[in-house]
């Protein structure tokens, strides 16, 4: 590991590198190559698939006077949704009676943003449909 | 490395090295400190600043890598004239160089992860993007931590070494780590839209002027005696015009890096390599006094 150390008795301690420092330039190094040969094993996979959101509820609370709606967007794809528009609308059969929307700043691929819609009137009383509108590339 | 190896060493290195194995490794742990804090210190700017969170998982994978790699020269060599420790060997400066990686690491996970921009439900791929991307000002901070909080006497000596081309190689480094600061944010082509052609020029021809008397004219410390054997016109041309080239270049990689490019006609993208031009003219022209 230290070479040097058992041969340079007696030199001035600066000459011997010191296990410690073997050790930090080590973990550097793996740390570096580690990350380096991820980024490129997925730069190269050529996994480049566009942005394809799924809305769903994942808990309704009474919020105030009315309802709180919180809701996870997860990206299917591979590529970032920038300023994603979320709403929710509630039908009372064909009527729309209440109606909520809500921004995202960022959805990374593969990766779920979570945000939480206000509505006046009981979503579970009425049918919801909650659905991207639409996002920028970024 | 195995704990085997550890374990051998924490039992011979006493034995084998009586005098100063322990002390050369305190010594070392307290570099180590030093280059914590100026990874902090260096940093800090793009830690708190939210492009870089996105750009952590939007930029692009290759570009982001090339990145990485393009960093590594740089630690090396910046290792070399003025690192955490004092740097005898080129193996030392590439030890270091990975140190200061390593410690980066270390310092922008845990910060992150104190923000809230990295959490265990991040996808690797994003924790690898936005850790890799505060290692350009990070690592840089953690190797001139040394020349700027600890003794120098090894570093001034270096300094005396480093000919023409350590000249330009810390106008590099100087113009690489300030741009770095900036080029993650949106505001470099708001700027540039924001500006007619003639403010693009002017602006060009003012960050020369400011280049050339950061170097040799407003006297701060570390600065040049402009050589007596030549005319000013060729110490402008030979030092503060390849400067500024040399600082438009990596301004122009740096915004293609970040994907500041993308889709921007060549007249935007001049302009933005200009803007961008300006903090990589001033990091380049007071790289001397930072690094």
């Amino acid at each position: 590991m230290n070479p040097r150390a058992s041969t340079h008795h007696g030199r001035k301690t600066r000459d011997v590198t010191p296990i410690a420092e073997w050790m930090a330039g080590l973990l550097g190094a793996g740390l570096f190559l580690a990350g380096l040969s991820f980024l490129v094993a997925e730069g190269l996979q050529g996994e480049d698939r566009p942005g394809a959101i799924a809305v769903y509820v994942s808990e309704i609370l009474p919020a105030g006077d009315g309802y709180l709606v919180r809701y996870k967007a997860h990206n299917r794809g591979s590529r970032t949704v920038a300023d994603l528009h979320v709403s929710a609308r509630l039908y009372d059969g064909a009527e729309e009676i209440d109606r909520s929307d809500a921004v995202l700043d960022y959805v990374p691929g593969d990766s779920t943003r979570e945000g939480g819609f206000y509505l006046r009137e009981d979503p579970q009383r009425y049918r919801l449909e909650i659905r991207p509108e639409g996002y920028q590339e970024p | 490395m195995s704990v085997d190896a550890v374990r051998g060493v924490a039992i011979h290195l006493p034995i084998s090295i009586p005098t100063g194995g322990a002390d050369a490794n305190r010594a070392y742990a307290i570099g180590m400190a030093r280059a914590f804090g100026g990874a902090l210190l260096f940093s800090l700017p793009i830690l708190m600043t939210m492009e870089t969170w996105s750009l952590g998982f939007s930029m692009d994978r290759l570009r982001l890598a090339l990145l990485m790699v393009s960093l590594l020269p740089l630690l090396v060599g910046l290792a070399y004239y003025s690192g955490f420790e004092d740097t005898m060997h080129l193996r030392d400066a590439v030890l270091d160089a990975f140190a200061a990686i390593a410690v980066t690491t270390v310092m922008a996970a845990i910060f992150l992860l104190l923000f809230g921009a990295l959490d265990t439900d991040t996808q690797p791929s994003e924790w690898v993007g936005k850790i890799a991307l505060q290692a350009v000002p990070g690592s840089i901070g953690a190797l001139v931590a040394q020349s700027q909080f600890g003794s120098n006497e090894t570093e001034q000596r270096r300094r005396r070494e480093s000919g023409e081309l350590g000249e330009y190689f810390f106008m590099c480094a100087g113009a690489l780590f300030l741009a770095a600061n900036i080029a993650p944010t949106e505001e470099v082509v708001l700027i540039a839209q924001m500006m007619t052609p003639w403010q693009s020029l002017a602006l060009a021809v003012l960050a020369l002027i400011l280049m050339h008397l950061f170097v040799y004219g407003a006297g701060f410390r570390g600065q040049h005696e402009p050589p007596s054997d030549r005319s000013s016109l060729a110490i402008f041309v030979k030092f503060s015009l390849n400067g500024y080239l040399l600082a438009l270049g990596i301004s122009a990689y740096l915004c293609w890096l970040f994907g500041r490019l993308d889709g921007l006609a060549l007249a935007e993208s001049v302009q933005a390599t200009i803007v961008l031009g300006l903090p990589a003219a001033i990091g380049a022209a007071s790289a001397r006094l930072v690094l």
